[in-house]
């Protein structure tokens, strides 16, 4: 069987970051429209 | 009818969708990672395909539902549809950047490439083009019925290279990756795909010109009587 571990622990990493920073751009643009909207949180 | 103030505002309660959308990732990721075994001739880089393959899916689906919602759009003029649109895109996006980071990482052991120019590799990446380009489009452009028709004409045509991607002709890379099918249909894609497209479908809160573009009826107090009565009387 072929070492090639690193690659797969690269591409987990990858996406957990986008998939996180997806997650958290989406609550940072939640968050600033309930501001946005009078304070309706 | 009109909207209260509050209602589309979004919460602070943590939204169900997302919480199930945050589980399914931890499993899926744990699953991936601690349960199943190494594939004998790949070894572990045949796990990449369990993220790679599930996210080509969604983002495939996110386009095409970009499309429909585009074309929904064109008929119907429901903003409802343009915004479902543009939610989709976005998705669509960040799946296909998953895709095209993932690729390589799977490619590089298993093709002994980072990158072949196979009909299907450079149309996927080609398709991340298109969607960023219909994102900026939407910044671009002022106005929101020219917003809504232009972005909704190159969502429909970026479609439509989602149905030449099947046909396109493995290269000597080996098109996509052999055993993708198996690990395509991971939930918590979509549960992400779903959680970014249903506020998109809420009613839009009353803005200025907004119910007025739809229903030629001017605002203010008085004005459904005003609308019944023909100007020219």
């Amino acid at each position: 069987m072929p070492d090639n571990a690193i690659y797969y622990r690269l591409a987990y990493a990858a996406t957990l970051l986008l998939y996180a920073g997806y997650a958290l751009s989406l609550a940072w643009r939640r968050a600033r429209l309930a501001r946005r909207r009078g304070g309706h949180v | 009818m009109t909207d209260s103030p509050s209602a589309t505002a979004p919460s602070r309660r943590l939204d169900p969708v997302a919480m199930l959308a945050a589980l399914a990732v931890v499993a899926a990721y744990t699953r991936a990672i601690w349960f199943t075994p190494p594939e004998r001739i790949q070894g572990f880089a045949q796990k990449i395909l369990y993220v790679h393959a599930p996210a080509a899916w969604v983002a495939f689906l996110a386009f095409g539902l970009t499309a429909l919602a585009g074309a929904g759009w064109l008929f119907l003029k429901d903003e409802r549809l343009d915004r479902f649109a543009e939610s989709s895109a976005e998705v669509g996006v960040v799946f296909t950047t998953a895709v095209l980071v993932t690729g390589p990482l799977w490619g590089r052991p298993i093709w002994g490439t980072w990158w072949t120019w196979d009909a299907r590799l450079t149309l996927t990446l080609f398709l991340w083009f298109v969607y960023v380009g219909y994102l900026v489009l939407r910044g671009a452009v002022d106005g929101r019925e020219s917003r809504a028709r232009a972005s909704a004409v190159l969502g429909i045509l970026g479609a439509l290279l989602i149905l030449s991607l099947p046909h396109a002709p493995p290269d000597a890379g080996g098109g996509a990756p052999r055993g993708a099918d198996d690990a395509a249909g991971d939930a918590d894609d979509l549960l992400f795909l779903f959680l970014r497209l249903h506020p998109a479908l809420r009613r839009p809160r009353a803005r200025p010109g907004g119910l007025r573009r739809r229903t030629g009826c001017p605002r203010g107090r008085g004005a459904g009587l005003t609308a019944r009565v023909p100007t020219d009387a």
